[in-house]
């Protein structure tokens, strides 16, 4: 049976971690139905296992082979030696409920359900099926994932990347359930683009046993879990969803995106997942009063999510814009007044400080505009002002990275290292990267978020890689590429403050 | 706990098998929950109607009220700024003419509330989420606008305050046109209150508070549907034969 509540008691949380690090955490994995064709999932899946560099026992699972890219293939379950934490099944439908029948049989720990053609369908004999794979699971007391699931990711501690998801993020505190495998593509690519640490990652398909609600429930009491992204296109038990979601928004920041707002939309919801799409002004509601964060746009998402891991929240909505160049000044200060952030005027002990750090034809105003100085330091000398006054909460940084940026471009002028100045420019550069690691010291040193969002983050991952960029985001400081994602990051992380601090939010 | 008063009412309805209660009734219910309902008289004959006027003080709405009278400005069952006698004995006496005896509970006499803004407030029993409540701005465009939000019952007064905050015309509750800033503690009185009459009473389906008009900074309930539920029906009956 599933309880509606979800219990604080310390024993029934020792029990939850148990169960879900034999799913996360396992010391063995078997990949049943593993193929050596490469256009088959079941090579695809012990490829992606094995590139992920999982640190565990690996096995093969397929009768007509003994060994696939080097990795030993037992013809069943129960040839396997020793204990099995998890099993990925790959198996053409047909085959899956006896697999999981072995599964239980042997006592594997968890069970990840990649094969499709369950419950999502409109076969009255597959959904008979699915409900068959329920019980044993249960009464076997076996984790269950999916069917109809891309898999699953835990970079900490075992390297365990496994499922159809072809990307290797590392390790850190940001953890996402995805009722999309399609979408949790996007967001893990997302991270091993920008460095974004990844705790754990689940495409919780069609969620015949383990539901997304259940996922949230155990990342609110992990401890490798800093802040949690669920892509949520319907509910089973939009009660039990909602309990779930305010017990852990309590400890955690949970960010919802409700795929399936819209008619259009919800109709490809359901064709896609068998999920009961719920009318979304109720269920967005729902998900405030929870105190989750709710993002349309899932990049919105996960810029947020990665937020909430790697900064402090503003203590309230008063922000100050530094920024490299004018127009992006006023684009982030209209940006900020439409996300309800107040640009505050800078007080005059602010003012005064700030004329011995600019030049003398400043704004003195906020935005402060920078002028194009081409003081590196004048930067995060202007943002350190700000920021140790008591009556800011939040910087918003518009512009980094342009010495790096332009860095690439003067080392293709044969004239300049000709003169010898590929050392100067090399130099101006290693001022920039110490500036942007004092943007991530000041965070720290102030406990208020600094958010920096800048054009040079277009190019920073091409061909004349951003070295200020990467640094910046490798320490955890994002780089944004709109001044408005920035405004909604802001944003919400003070609605989370509002929301700890029972403070009405907008 | 629950309220007797208004469990008296819809235990009584639902014993009958109706669905719904009639607008008098439905306000009554609301009263007990402390929810500040419009005053208004039932009237039996045109005569009682033109005191109960008298009474309330002109100018006056006169509506047929009945548990099965639904759409009551469609069938031409209201009449609007009523301002003397004759009008209201006009007006009553037309409506027994047409409708069935048996549909009629009497002639519900109101005094117009005065107030430029109008909101709803909503209850319903959702299949995901169980009782919820709603806070919308009204009233004939309220479809058009779809400026509504939700919350889960029960709530408190902080998921009342941000239902207001949250809504998109939310404005509307500050100072407006020469109007006084809403009384929030009122409105949220109300909120919370929807949402223990549905918790309270598993029998009601839905609750439709439409429009709640804002006399001055006065949140004030003027028309107002309660529906059971649809199992009532069978329910009901089979409980009658087991006591007969």
């Amino acid at each position: 049976m599933i309880s509606n509540m979800f219990s604080d008691s310390d024993a029934s949380i020792a029990d939850i971690k148990h169960k879900y690090h034999a799913l996360f955490e396992p010391s063995s994995v078997a990949i049943v139905g593993a193929s050596p064709s490469p256009l088959k999932w079941g090579f695809r899946i012990l490829l992606n296992t094995k590139l992920g560099g999982y640190k565990g026992a690996l096995y093969a699972v397929n009768p007509k082979h003994k060994e696939i890219i080097g990795i030993e293939c037992f013809p069943a379950l129960r040839d396997i030696p020793g204990e099995l934490d998890l099993a990925v099944i790959v198996l053409p439908p047909q085959f899956v409920l006896e697999s999981i029948r072995e599964c239980a049989a042997r006592g594997v720990r968890a069970c990840v359900v990649i094969t499709a053609g369950f419950g999502e369908t409109k076969d009255s004999a597959a959904h008979f099926s699915q409900e068959e794979m329920v019980r044993i699971a249960r009464d076997a007391g076996m984790l269950l994932v999916g069917p109809n699931c891309a898999g699953i990711a835990s970079p900490d501690p075992h390297s365990l990347y496994s499922g159809m998801v072809y990307r290797y993020p590392k390790s850190g505190g940001f953890s996402l359930v995805s009722q999309s495998g399609n979408v949790g593509m996007t967001v893990l690519t997302w991270a091993e683009l920008h460095q974004v640490g990844v705790a754990r990652f689940v495409s919780s398909g069609n969620e015949a046993v383990l539901r997304s609600e259940d996922y949230i429930n155990f990342f609110g009491h992990d401890t490798r879990t800093k802040a949690i992204l669920a892509y949520i296109e319907g509910t089973t038990d939009g009660r039990r969803f909602f309990n779930a979601l305010r017990e852990t928004a309590k400890r955690k920041p949970v960010v919802v995106v409700k795929g399936g707002t819209t008619s259009a939309g919800q109709q490809a919801a359901n064709s896609h997942t068998g999920a009961l799409a719920g009318p979304t002004p109720l269920f967005v509601s729902a998900c405030r009063q929870a105190g989750a964060n709710v993002a349309e746009d899932f990049y919105q998402a996960m810029e947020l999510t990665s937020a909430f891991v790697n900064q402090p929240l503003p203590r309230g909505r008063r922000v100050v814009i530094v920024s490299e160049g004018g127009g992006w000044g006023v684009i982030g200060a209209d940006a900020c007044a439409k996300a309800g952030l107040d640009l505050i005027p800078l007080p005059e002990g602010v003012l005064q400080e700030l004329d011995t750090i600019l030049p003398g034809w400043w704004s003195r105003g906020n935005p402060i505009d920078l002028v194009a100085g081409n003081d590196r330091t004048m930067m995060t000398r202007a943002i350190e002002c700000v920021l140790k006054c008591p009556e800011v909460d939040a910087v918003l940084v518009l512009g980094v990275g342009y010495m790096s940026s332009r860095a690439a471009e003067m080392h293709r002028v044969p004239e300049l290292a000709e003169m010898g100045m590929g050392k100067l420019i090399d130099a101006a550069c290693d001022v920039e990267l110490h500036e942007v690691r004092k943007i991530n010291s000041l965070i720290d040193l102030y406990d208020k978020p600094i958010i920096v969002a800048s054009d040079t983050v277009l190019l920073a991952y091409g061909a004349t890689p951003n070295a200020a960029i990467r640094e910046m985001e490798r320490l955890g400081v994002y780089a944004y590429s709109s001044p408005h994602n920035a405004a909604h990051t802001l944003e919400n992380m003070a609605e989370r403050y509002e929301y700890l601090n029972n403070i009405p939010r907008k | 706990m629950a309220d007797s008063r208004a469990a008296a009412l819809l235990e009584a309805a639902y014993k009958r098998g109706q669905t719904s209660l009639s607008e008098y009734a439905s306000k009554q219910v609301l009263a007990a929950y402390g929810i500040p309902v419009v005053r208004e008289i039932l009237a039996a004959t045109p005569e009682a109607a033109e005191a109960a006027a008298a009474t309330l003080g002109y100018p006056v709405a006169v509506k047929a009220c009945g548990a099965s009278l639904m759409h009551k400005s469609e069938l031409d069952l209201v009449a609007l700024n009523v301002s003397d006698g004759p009008g209201v004995r006009a007006a009553a006496s037309r409506m027994l003419a047409t409708v069935d005896q048996r549909q009629l509970e009497g002639i519900l006499v109101q005094p117009m509330v005065r107030g430029k803004r109008e909101i709803i407030v909503g209850g319903l029993r959702d299949k995901q989420f169980g009782p919820c409540v709603m806070l919308g701005l009204g009233s004939i465009f309220v479809e058009a606008i779809a400026d509504v939000v939700f919350r889960l019952a029960p709530l408190d007064a902080r998921d009342a305050s941000e239902m207001m905050r949250e809504l998109k015309g939310h404005r509307i509750f500050e100072a407006f046109r020469g109007e006084p800033p809403v009384d929030e503690p009122a409105l949220r009185d109300i909120l919370i209150a929807t949402g223990r009459l549905l918790i309270e009473n598993p029998v009601v389906q839905e609750v439709d508070i439409n429009p709640l008009v804002l006399e001055g900074a006065e949140p004030v309930a003027v028309d107002a549907l309660i529906t059971l539920a649809a199992a009532s029906h069978e329910s009901a009956r089979e409980g009658g034969k087991q006591q007969a």
